[in-house]
């Protein structure tokens, strides 16, 4: 058996693990590209929605929409840096924190343009429930309105007793404004059927 | 009321106590109203056979809100009503004091931020009212209808949502003759639904898509029926006063009744609200489904609705509320049940008309004080009158409100 020199056996060994890291180098970098790329997209795609918001004229959606554009902004220059750090980190270096920072920066422009902002839960709990913009008109329908006389529709007035938590937030702020006008004429809820107005449901026939 | 249904009122009640008790915010706002009356036809019997009454009757409503968290609220509703009246005017019958209860219960909770639960629970204990007939008993005419209802609501992406829904509702009357007995008018019904919804233009339009099953069982050996409907729809803003709402479909139905039949119908809901000012709002809708019999002699319906609901604040204390609603009923031979009216003749199709106007006005004494006073109309007409009673009803009353 042919005997190579231990010197020149590592020479080899330790060429074949260059090699290696660079290829591994430059696939984590071609990844990060790519990650960036994608960063970067989101960003137009942010910078359309404000402009579209823009054209509607809705004050409350171009101050959403820019909000969002700059979580996505914010994102992007987070991932450059975190791009620029993994380019210039030298081949010993853990590429791991500026790699994690990368993949983070990732998941928070998605999250700032398709609305899981971490502080929306909130905002959007209101929304839904009725006191924000969510939906067609809110849940609770007009129960902010200002002037509303003697019986009006208020803290005092029941909720849509015959409300169907299924439907759009648009159809159940609706039926919540008629129930409110049907309850508001009525009796009360009793005495001639619900409401004794015929809203929501149908009385028994009499027989 | 029975045992069952005073153990169904107090388990709800302890919750709303303890919900209560447990609220990191709460907001709780108490309102009476006192008020005399008069009604020409409590019994709601055809011209000539009319029953009138005065009547006293204090109304208690008890609204709060108790918020938990950032992301869990519960909003209550509890009305209770006793209702005095006098001795029957040109009839036989002594005083009488009814007890109605109401309550309403919805929790909301966001369970992530893309998940978010809504779960509601509505308790009727009130008159029976449209039920009197021979046979019916006219002493103990209320009933408990309960609704459990509960959705999920998932956000897809920031213009998409699926909605999913069940409900449960059990109905159940105090005169065991009509509820059970040889009518077997108690029922449970199941409901699924699910549905898309998706914003089609900002702030304006939002489109849907939808699926909707109900399985209704009357007691006994009656039947019932299964309906499947699926539709589309959109809600829609006109502008910061006006929008509107239609849902278009189609309903396939599996009756089980004495004509064992299936059938198919169509399905619409429309409506249109209008604020032309501040101090008015306008509401009309319009309908068309299957829907239960609400009778003996059948087991579903065609059922037609309209209703229209206006509110006007002629000064900063007077305020004028009104209600117009309309249902027209249609009634397929093939869906009828075992019974037969008193001449032993069976049911076949028939049609009948409910028409109710209602008119309220409010004047606010002081921030705490009103006075309230309405009228009430009701019309049935029918052209099966062997099986289905034609009336007409009013009833005017005025009375003081006072929150607290």
């Amino acid at each position: 058996m042919k005997k190579y020199p231990l010197h020149k056996l590592s020479m080899v060994i330790l060429a074949a693990c260059m090699v290696t890291c660079a290829q591994v180098r430059a696939a984590d970098l071609a990844g990060a590209s790519g990650a960036v790329a994608e960063i970067a997209a989101l960003s137009g795609q942010a910078a359309v929605n404000l402009a579209m918001a823009a054209l509607s004229g809705d004050v409350v959606l171009i101050a959403e929409a820019a909000k969002r554009a700059d979580a996505v902004d914010a994102a992007l220059v987070e991932a450059v840096d975190a791009y620029a750090a993994l380019e210039g980190a030298a081949p010993n270096d853990d590429a791991g924190l500026p790699a994690e920072a990368l993949v983070a920066a990732q998941q928070k422009a998605y999250d700032a343009l398709y609305g899981t902002l971490p502080d929306k839960v909130a905002e959007s709990f209101r929304a839904r429930r009725g006191e924000g913009r969510g939906g067609a008109r809110g849940g609770e329908g007009r129960g902010g309105r200002a002037g509303r006389g003697g019986g009006s529709r208020e803290a005092y007035d029941p909720p849509n007793l015959e409300g169907v938590p299924w439907k759009s937030e648009g159809l159940r702020s609706f039926y919540q404004d008629l129930f409110g006008d049907f309850w508001n004429a009525s009796a009360f809820g009793s005495g001639g059927g619900f409401g004794s107005g015929g809203f929501g449901d149908q009385v028994a026939t009499p027989e | 009321m029975h045992k069952r249904k005073f153990f169904l009122l107090g388990v709800l009640l302890s919750l709303v106590v303890v919900s209560a008790d447990a609220a990191r915010e709460r907001s709780l706002h108490v309102q009476n109203s006192v008020r005399v009356g008069f009604d020409d036809n409590i019994y709601q019997k055809k011209s000539g056979e009319k029953t009138a009454s005065g009547f006293v009757t204090d109304i208690i409503n008890l609204s709060g809100k108790f918020t938990f968290s950032s992301r869990t609220d519960v909003q209550v509703y509890w009305q209770p009503e006793l209702r005095f009246r006098v001795r029957r005017i040109d009839r036989d019958g002594d005083d009488e004091l009814l007890i109605y209860q109401t309550l309403y219960g919805r929790l909301n909770h966001a369970i992530s931020q893309r998940l978010f639960l809504t779960v509601s629970d509505r308790f009727y204990y009130q008159d029976k009212a449209d039920q009197v007939g021979d046979g019916v008993s006219q002493s103990n005419q209320q009933f408990v209808d309960n609704n459990l209802l509960g959705a999920l609501d998932i956000t897809v992406n920031n213009l998409s949502q699926v909605k999913l829904g069940a409900g449960y509702r059990s109905n159940v009357w105090d005169d065991k003759e009509y509820g059970r007995g040889g009518n077997n008018n108690d029922y449970d019904q199941f409901t699924v639904n699910g549905s898309y919804i998706r914003e089609l233009r900002p702030n304006k339009t939002h489109g849907v898509v939808g699926l909707n099953y109900v399985d209704l069982k009357y007691d006994g050996d009656r039947g019932g029926y299964e309906a499947w409907t699926t539709f589309i729809g959109a809600d829609q803003i006109f502008s910061p006063s006006a929008n509107g709402n239609v849902r278009v479909g189609y309903s396939m139905t599996s009756i089980d009744a004495k004509g064992n039949t299936s059938s198919s119908s169509p399905y619409v809901q429309a409506g249109l609200g209008f604020n032309p000012t501040a101090r008015t709002s306008l509401n009309g809708t319009l309908g068309y489904s299957i829907d239960r019999g609400n009778n003996s002699f059948w087991n579903s319906q065609d059922r037609f609705t309209m209703s229209v609901g206006g509110k006007h604040d002629l000064t900063g204390k007077i305020s004028i509320s009104a209600s117009l609603s309309g249902t027209f009923s249609s009634y397929d031979g093939d869906s009828r049940t075992e019974r037969r009216d008193a001449d032993g003749k069976e049911p076949g199709s028939a049609v009948d008309m409910l028409l109710r106007w209602s008119l309220r006005g409010s004047y606010q004494i002081n921030r705490n004080n009103f006075i309230d006073a309405g009228y009430a109309y009701t019309l049935r007409t029918t052209d099966a009158p062997d099986f289905i009673t034609e009336y007409n009803r009013n009833r005017i009353d005025i009375g003081w409100r006072l929150r607290l």
